[in-house]
């Protein structure tokens, strides 16, 4: 009887200290690449943690690109935020502490985060539905966008400029229809390790985007 | 004329046996209060844990319910390599690796992917 009394006492201690620990958020660092074939640029930009540039010599024989450029870079808690991109694109990026969110006794180790990390065009459709009408509207977009570039050469003076600015207002638009979610992954990371997350075109393309994700301990 | 009651009332042999001596009830009586106290004493344990030990049961089976959902749950890709089920226009593929220095690469395609 005392013995048990005991087990549920020690039990319940195990649990209070493995909630209490999930309660001290970890940070992380995100820094935002821009990985392509062409040209010669450096990653001379990246931060100076050891930890980061060692991920990034270990990628490159595995990734096409010649040159990384460092377009943003953050520090951050389980949120989101927005990253600025190549041409002033942005982007949304959400890193989640799972155990964090959801306080599990069964953690897969101690000093061992379950990450969550979510990179998206910004205002991109949130769910299969919203897809499927923007695809819709995307190709409507894209007819118009045809026809007016076929008729820009005839167009002269005010005319051309105005066809211009028209073209570019639905280049516009269509960027913001095709607005998509481009990674959303689920991984174990330990606490300090870089690891690389990235996406780009099946086959490869020029260009591609990579993020160099940095677990850091609570209260570093 | 008997009636059917009446012949197996008749034909009941117990009621024809004589009852058993005061001697025989006296063993038998005693025979099942030794056996009684022979019995372990209901412990308080067996009492009151039972709730608690269902209780329990519930929350372990919550917990692994929570964890194993949360593991499989549809936003994590954990086959390499993947494929998401998007529309048509935007086939999405994931593979995960781990380079000889030990940098794990989580890498994401899209059919349609511009920059």
């Amino acid at each position: 009887m005392k013995a048990f009394r005991w087990l549920v006492t020690i039990v319940a201690l195990a649990f209070a200290a493995s909630a209490f620990a999930q309660t001290r958020p970890n940070g992380f660092s995100v820094i935002l690449l821009l990985g392509e074939t062409q040209g010669s640029g450096s990653s001379d930009a990246l931060p100076p943690a050891p930890g980061v540039r060692k991920a990034l010599n270990d990628v490159k024989d595995f990734l096409p690109y010649k040159s990384y450029r460092v377009v943003d870079s953050q520090w951050m808690r389980s949120g989101s935020t927005r990253m600025k991109g190549p041409d002033d694109q942005e982007y949304e990026v959400e890193v989640t502490d799972v155990d964090q969110m959801i306080p599990s006794p069964m953690r897969p180790k101690p000093g061992v985060l379950r990450v969550a990390f979510k990179l998206q065009d910004a205002g991109a459709a949130q769910n299969s539905s919203e897809e499927f009408g923007r695809s819709i509207q995307a190709a409507e977009l894209e007819k118009q966008l045809q026809h007016d570039r076929a008729l820009l050469p005839n167009a002269q003076g005010p005319m051309a400029e105005e066809q211009k600015t028209r073209i570019e207002r639905l280049q516009k638009q269509l960027r913001l229809v095709r607005a998509k979610k481009l990674i959303d992954s689920q991984f174990e990371m330990e606490i300090g390790e870089t690891v690389v997350v990235g996406t780009s075109k099946i086959g490869g393309g020029d260009k591609g985007l990579v993020v160099l994700l940095t677990s850091v301990a609570a209260g570093k | 004329m008997k009636d059917l009651k009446q012949r197996l009332v008749d034909g009941d042999p117990i009621a024809h046996e004589p009852a058993m001596s005061d001697a025989d009830v006296q063993a038998m009586r005693r025979a099942i209060v030794v056996e009684a106290r022979r019995q372990p004493a209901r412990s308080p344990m067996s009492s009151w844990p039972r709730p608690l030990a269902l209780a329990a049961a519930l929350a372990a089976c919550l917990v692994l319910g929570i964890s194993i959902g949360v593991r499989i749950s549809d936003n994590a890709p954990v086959i390499v390599p993947s494929r998401a089920s998007r529309p048509a226009s935007d086939v999405r593929r994931q593979l995960q690796m781990t380079s000889p220095g030990g940098t794990r690469i989580i890498w994401t395609f899209h059919q349609e992917f511009d920059l």
